[in-house]
């Protein structure tokens, strides 16, 4: 009995494009095209020019969450529709609405409404202070919390990406003076994501109470596939778990890379990148373990 | 510390040319040392970073990451070619990479 199994992984807003979505896509299935035709009558713009390499939106942040999930959910009705059906399925960051979409806990629509409403909660409460978010690679999650800790900076790590690769988020003057001193320290890159919002820390509290108690306006299903949450790695198993984790999600640290661990601990040997960009495989070349990563761009080994 | 040869900067450079070849998925004819990382091929520094590893188990060296990142800060490897010349620097200097 071959016990390998299979997850979907779920990437956040796209910083960057391959270039060649659209085209790998649409050779594989419809899928995205009526999908980005829904997505187009539900936000009343038309997004059919949409473009990876021009018109890419990508200094909209609320756009490209909705053209991200738009290609997320895209890709698992294209796997599932082909026969591959996930043993897990986990979403980074805010992959997790494309996630419990994958898992049939929410309908597409259902998705879309849930961003939208989830960042103009956030933006609501952020007020007229900048917020963002950067990645550290190259320093140990001691080193950066030793520096956390002797500066003055309100800033918080909130991801570990690999065992060198972190994100750290807060406001933005401090954000960004902390990623210089975690150069001079050491690191050998430090970026500034294209992200205004200050997600999964104490900033957002206040949001993610409000997105808790809307987000029951919703109507939410019990997951058919096991959601794992990246906050503690447990299985999201009933719709009041999928409930709990997308307002946890908001303002809660994450570990993708225990997160990773977990589903190779779990025998996940095949772990398809649902996504635009290869970001998540990228990040899995620092996870140790016997698995393979397919990024849109292999997606052609896996048919 | 890794015992430096005569051969050893060709092999490094060979495992550079073949490991951006292969990420960036560029033909070698198109990569030389002057070949930008970044603004030609569209390099990262993730990839930098996996580069570090595999010359790490590679000569057994013993060397923290961040005592590379403090020399990149004052001597930037931008080219392939200047990316040779650091591997070359941190096999031979390993964490003393960081006085030089």
């Amino acid at each position: 009995m071959n016990s390998e199994k299979i997850a979907f992984i779920f990437p956040a807003f796209v910083n960057e494009y391959l270039g060649k979505e659209r085209e790998i896509l649409s050779s594989l299935s419809n899928d995205f095209e009526t999908n980005l035709e829904i997505t187009s009558d539900w936000l009343g713009k038309d997004l059919s020019n949409f473009q990876e390499d021009e018109n890419n939106y990508l200094d909209e942040e609320l756009l490209t969450q909705y053209i991200t999930y738009t290609f997320s959910c895209s890709i698992s009705d294209m796997l599932q529709n082909k026969g591959f059906k996930p043993d897990f399925i986990t979403g980074y960051s805010m992959g997790i609405y494309a996630a419990i979409y994958s898992a049939k806990s929410i309908d597409f629509i259902a998705g879309l409404e849930i961003i939208k409403m989830a960042y103009h909660e956030m933006q609501a409460f952020l007020g007229e202070k900048e917020f963002g978010m950067g990645i550290v690679i190259g320093l140990s999650v001691e080193d950066i919390q030793m520096l956390l800790k002797s500066s003055t900076a309100d800033v918080e790590l909130i991801n570990a990406n690999a065992e060198f690769s972190h994100v750290i988020s807060g406001e933005f003057n401090e954000v960004v003076k902390m990623l210089d001193i975690f150069k001079e320290e050491g690191a050998l890159n430090t970026k500034l994501l294209k992200v205004s919002s200050p997600y999964h820390s104490k900033y957002v509290i206040e949001a993610a109470k409000n997105i808790g108690k809307r987000i029951q306006e919703f109507s939410i299903k019990t997951p058919v596939f096991p959601v794992i949450s990246l906050i503690d790695q447990k299985s999201i198993l009933s719709s009041k778990d999928v409930v709990g984790e997308i307002s946890r999600n908001i303002d809660h640290s994450l570990n993708w890379y225990k997160t990773m661990q977990f589903l190779i601990a779990n025998k996940a040997r095949t772990i398809i990148e649902c996504g635009a960009g290869n970001g998540l495989y990228k990040n899995g070349k620092f996870v140790e373990g016997d698995f393979q990563i397919f990024p849109i761009t292999k997606y052609f080994i896996l048919f | 510390m890794a015992k430096i040869t005569e051969n050893t900067k060709d092999e490094v450079r060979e495992i550079v040319y073949n490991f951006f070849s292969e990420e960036c998925d560029v033909d070698l004819s198109e990569i030389s040392d002057d070949t930008n990382v970044i603004r030609d091929i569209e390099g990262d520094s993730l990839m930098f970073l996996e580069l570090i590893e595999l010359f790490k188990k590679k000569y057994e060296l013993h060397i923290e990451l961040k005592s590379i990142g403090k020399y990149i800060v004052k001597h930037p490897a931008e080219t392939i070619g200047e990316l040779i010349d650091t591997t070359m620097l941190i096999i031979e200097f390993e964490n003393g990479i960081v006085d030089l």
